[in-house]
């Protein structure tokens, strides 16, 4: 079966789609349009045997669809059909991830809709790009962790806590509780006498 | 600085005489009644008995030696290190025989036990935490306050809750006097200054027979410096785990003309913040001490 026909087979992916496709070098590919696919081929075998990875943001947006994609295919497709075998051959090079695929990620969203994934965006680092005449070059990067939801790592964003009792907490809520309310009422003590 | 406030009220003793020979509690807290007391409870300091006290952390269990009836909770954490145990506000007792009880750092233990550390970033147990902290605040008042006044002072501590804003302690023997705006600045600043001094806050648990013949009203015995409180339920480990610090004022107190009400607010050390909540937590504390009766 054609991707064109198994695609429009499967329900949309969950996940923005970046408009314009990024070149994505990388040292030791030539750059090409194949070259992109490979880099994008290398990010998604490691997503799934890390689960969690962190890339250049860029890289993770651009993924972060291929990704999900994979996960849809096993999905709702199952391990025995041909083009989704095909899929999964060709982006997770490594045998034992196709495995790994089938077994433990996909039974984890077999009654979920997608997102399948995750990202998140961290503070940008700056990084030395390399030391030329004495001059230190660096850069800014924009920093993505994707990862595939219910993965065994600690939550990236803590779970929200209702509230602390703290004595800081306590003294200090309270305090802008009574604040806000006397700033009201002058409000509208200044709005009547108007 | 304890001069000023010693002269204020050493001239308004003068003047209101008649009204200080007023003296209210049954038994005299002092320093010395304080040693007496844990010689009672505890026996000869010199005749050591050692005993395992065995010391959770979250990562693993240390058994430690220590001596029986004179080392406290605070000995033992030093055993792991010396920021654990200076950030110990509580600790959880978990003796081999009979039930587990929150205790006060500085308390002596009494036998095997296994002891856990509460602090301020505890997520279980900070309600304890909070009136600890509350109550331990009252007590550093009242320890300051009698130092500070040149006058006969008792002090009657309330339970304070952290949600009424402020913590509070009724000071007899001032015969109604309030503190004028400049009286209170200058107990601030001796209060600070004491606080600053890192007093530990002794503490001895009196057993129920003890304490109704020594005529001792509540179960533990507070040794602050030099003056001795009583009080029901644990303190904090040292004056030097309260952070910002602040006597809001004076009232007279609702039941009786000649009882005075000082207010206060803290936070601990451990919880800073900037000046500007700090301001509105004053000025909130001010607010609700005021309307309060």
């Amino acid at each position: 079966m054609s991707a064109h026909r198994v695609a429009a087979s499967l329900p949309r992916i969950g996940v923005t789609i970046g408009h314009t496709p990024q070149k994505l070098k990388t040292g030791g590919i030539e750059p090409s349009r194949r070259a992109r696919l490979e880099v994008l081929r290398r990010i998604v075998t490691r997503t799934v045997r890390e689960e969690r990875v962190e890339l250049k943001w860029n890289r993770a947006v651009e993924a972060r669809p291929y990704v999900e994609r994979l996960i849809q295919l096993g999905v709702e497709r199952g391990p025995l059909d041909e083009y989704t075998a095909e899929m999964m051959e060709w982006w997770l090079p490594e045998k034992d991830l196709i495995t790994k695929m089938h077994e433990v990620i996909v039974p984890r969203f077999q009654n979920r809709d997608s997102p399948f994934t995750s990202l998140f965006r961290l503070p940008p680092q700056r990084l030395q790009q390399f030391i030329q005449n004495k001059r230190e070059v660096w850069k800014r990067y924009d920093i993505g962790v994707l990862e595939i939801d219910g993965n065994p790592f600690p939550a990236i964003q803590a779970a929200h806590q209702e509230q602390s009792d703290s004595i800081l907490d306590v003294l200090l809520a309270d305090a802008l509780r009574n604040h806000q309310i006397t700033l009201q009422e002058k409000l509208e003590a200044s709005t009547e006498s108007k | 600085m304890k001069v000023p406030v010693r002269s204020i009220l050493a001239l308004r003793k003068a003047s209101t005489a008649v009204a200080a020979v007023e003296k209210v509690t049954p038994v005299t807290l002092s320093s010395e009644f304080f040693d007496h007391i844990r010689h009672e409870v505890y026996g000869d300091s010199k005749k050591v008995d050692k005993v395992v006290v065995t010391v959770k952390t979250e990562e693993s269990s240390k058994p430690v030696l220590v001596n029986r009836n004179v080392s406290t909770a605070f000995h033992c954490l030093n055993h792991i290190n010396k920021q654990f145990a200076d950030d110990a506000v509580l600790v959880e007792v978990i003796p081999s025989v009979g039930g587990s009880y929150f205790s006060s750092v500085n308390q002596p233990l009494q036998d095997q036990a296994e002891i856990r550390k509460i602090g301020f970033d505890t997520l279980e147990n900070l309600n304890l935490v909070n009136e600890a902290y509350w109550r331990s605040c009252s007590l550093v008042t009242a320890a300051f306050l009698r130092e500070a006044l040149d006058v006969d002072v008792d002090f009657k501590f309330s339970d304070g809750n952290i949600k009424d804003g402020f913590f509070s302690v009724v000071v007899k023997g001032l015969d109604g006097n309030i503190f004028t705006p400049d009286e209170l600045g200058t107990i601030n600043r001796f209060g600070k200054s004491y606080i600053r001094e890192e007093k530990q806050l002794e503490v001895i648990s009196i057993p129920s027979t003890i304490a109704e013949e020594s005529g001792i009203n509540g179960d533990n015995l507070i040794r602050i410096g030099r003056q001795v409180f009583s009080t029901n339920g644990p303190v904090i480990r040292s004056t030097r785990q309260i952070g910002r610090f602040l006597i809001l004022r004076s009232k007279i107190a609702a039941k009786s003309e000649k009882d005075v009400i000082v207010g206060g607010v803290s936070i601990p050390t451990k919880q800073p913040t900037s000046s500007y909540s700090w301001s509105l937590i004053a000025k909130n504390a001010n607010q609700k001490f005021s309307r309060n009766l």
